[in-house]
């Protein structure tokens, strides 16, 4: 028994890292800009999916896929940016509509994959020579760990660009105030536009990485990651990206540690029930500040 | 006012005349049930979205536990469908009630929370014992197939709900909502009782699936998880009544006829289509038809509010 417990919180930690970062991605989208990405997941997929192809074509490991879908993804979130931005600010309540257009675009992304990659569940072969092997009495997947080192390493730029650029202090001010870093000029319109792009570069990494630590991916797996995110986020605090980091391995556990005791149908429902008990009594996150937006 | 309301009144009876006309007729019987359904969802969310504001994005949760309280009692308690129907109305309003706190939110929260609590109970629907609620493959009705029946029924209910939904726009609640939406602090010190006029357009918003939800059932006559907590049921309702125009009362209704026709139409055709078409509409309704076709023509032509409302 001791045994498994050590097991489920070295894989729920190991997993809440990754999971951080998918919070990361969808965070910082929210705390700049107030837009709900509720294609989160399906973003993931799609970047999964071009993993998937760049291996068959080109025979690159998921590793070096990240490499190339993460410069097409920052375009894309560019490009999003450039399309949808100012018509979501307009609008009457700018978050719910974000959250309604995203979920548009998360069905065509899914209708999307599922006529370029069909149904099937895909899988990418794994780069190492060992799948998993034991460290004492822990049994590791290597796919999970090289994930988790490079959320790390992901985790720790990201850090490295909000805390020490010029650039990475603009997009903290904006998540602070918008309006008076505006007033300051700051071009609120262009930092928007970057951090679309990093959002979703964000994305390609974690999508990139499923790859690697899950056995197979699907067209219809995005929904189930879009709500790890928001669960993880609404932990960790809305527009609190580092609290996003906190809010993942809080869930890895919760989820992991509930699979030692629970079956295994009912482990997501942990997670919901985390999700709404958290949202009731502290929507402000664990580490969030209180908003005057609530 | 009264001229409209006599315009609203014959149409709301010539609708009514027709549909009721259908099975008679050589026309397809489910689809006009179905049509029915949508415009009773549309309608009914309409309420919550429209009138208050709040996007409860696990909507389909009161429609998936209106099909379960009905398929149950029916089918392991031998309670007679009418009556379990009307448990399902009533399970619904239990449901409301439970979910009464989450009104405290606002905005995304709201959507959220709303939306992980329909996950959750499919997830407990889904691994109820299947002596109870029959596991992931659901329960049959086949025992109790009466599509006549079930179909005059949904008829009573469609015209029902989008009665309420027409004395809802002209009461005091429905016009204390239309305040608390703009401006709740404003609302509260002109002495509305914020809270306690939302909780009861949550009730009737809740309600209304619910029993759309036990109709259902004994129409289809079989009942699963999947289906009965969709999250496309709660993104076509939204679509269906944001196409037509939030806050008016036939907005949703022909959003509903007019989506849920391009809908089956694209969905007989192109399956792979369907998604796509669904969130093309999504992004382009929110982007740049937030108000809907009926909505915009309100909006730019405002004496059509004599006529249309």
């Amino acid at each position: 028994m001791f045994e498994l417990i050590l097991m489920a919180i070295v894989s729920g930690v190991l997993m809440g890292i990754i999971y951080g970062l998918i919070g990361i991605g969808m965070n910082i989208l929210y705390g700049v800009m107030r837009i709900v990405n509720f294609a989160h997941g399906e973003f993931m997929m799609l970047g999964a999916y071009l993993a998937f192809t760049l291996n068959r074509a080109f025979g690159l490991s998921s590793l070096q896929a990240i490499l190339v879908v993460m410069p097409v993804f920052f375009i894309l979130g560019v490009m999003l940016h450039a399309l949808f931005y100012n018509r979501i600010q307009q609008s009457e309540d700018p978050e719910i509509a974000s959250f309604l257009t995203f979920f548009g675009v998360s069905l065509v992304i899914t209708s999307l994959i599922l006529m370029i990659w069909k149904a099937d569940p895909r899988s990418v072969p794994l780069p190492f020579e060992k799948v998993s092997f034991f460290l004492g009495p822990v049994f590791l997947s290597t796919g999970r760990l090289v994930s988790a080192l490079i959320c790390v390493l992901a985790v720790a730029a990201i850090s490295f660009f909000l805390y020490r650029t010029y650039t990475g202090k603009a997009v903290r001010a904006i998540i602070e105030n918008r309006d008076a870093v505006s007033i300051l000029g700051i071009d609120v319109h262009r930092v928007s536009a970057l951090v679309f792009g990093i959002g979703l570069a964000i994305v390609a990494i974690t999508g990139c990485l499923v790859t690697l630590s899950f056995p197979a991916i699907t067209p219809v797996l995005g929904q189930t990651y879009t709500n790890i995110a928001f669960l993880v986020i609404v932990l960790g605090g809305l527009g609190s990206p580092l609290g996003s980091m906190l809010g993942g391995l809080v869930y890895g556990l919760a989820e992991s540690l509930s699979s030692v005791f629970l079956p295994l149908a009912l482990s997501p429902l942990v997670a919901f029930v985390i999700l709404v008990v958290m949202v009731m009594i502290r929507p402000q996150g664990l580490l969030g500040k209180v908003s005057t937006r609530i | 006012m009264k001229t409209y309301r006599k315009t609203t009144l014959s149409v709301i009876v010539i609708a009514t005349l027709f549909l009721a006309m259908v099975p008679v007729l050589p026309l397809s019987k489910p689809y006009f049930f179905y049509m029915m359904f949508w415009i009773t969802m549309a309608s009914a969310f309409n309420i919550i979205y429209g009138f208050v504001g709040y996007l409860p994005f696990g909507y389909v949760m009161f429609y998936g536990v209106g099909t379960y309280v009905t398929a149950v009692l029916w089918s392991r308690l031998g309670v007679p469908l009418p009556l379990a129907i009307l448990c399902s109305g009533a399970a619904g309003l239990v449901l409301s009630l439970a979910f009464a706190p989450t009104l405290r939110l606002k905005g995304i929260y709201f959507a959220i929370v709303n939306f992980a609590s329909a996950m959750v109970l499919r997830i407990v629907v889904a691994n109820l014992p299947e002596a109870w609620a029959g596991g992931s493959f659901g329960i049959s009705l086949s025992g109790a197939y009466k599509p006549l029946a079930s179909y005059y029924l949904m008829l009573a209910l469609t015209v029902a709900s989008v009665v309420v939904g027409l004395w809802l726009s002209h009461s005091r609640l429905g016009i204390a909502l239309r305040c608390i939406r703009d401006d709740e602090a404003a609302a509260a010190v002109m002495g509305i009782n914020v809270s306690m006029s939302r909780l009861k357009a949550w009730m009737l918003a809740a309600v209304i699936p619910s029993l759309a939800g036990g109709i259902e059932a004994w129409f289809t006559a079989i009942v699963d998880p999947d289906t009965s907590f969709n999250l496309m049921s709660t993104a076509k309702t939204i679509v269906y009544a944001m196409f037509g125009g939030l806050g008016t009362i036939t907005g949703p209704i022909f959003g509903a006829v007019f989506m849920y026709g391009l809908d089956d139409f694209i969905w007989g055709r192109f399956p792979l289509l369907n998604l796509l078409v669904l969130g093309v509409t999504i992004i382009f309704l929110i982007l740049f038809l937030p108000r809907g076709v009926v909505g915009s023509l309100i909006q730019r032509w405002p004496g059509l509010r004599k006529i249309i409302e």
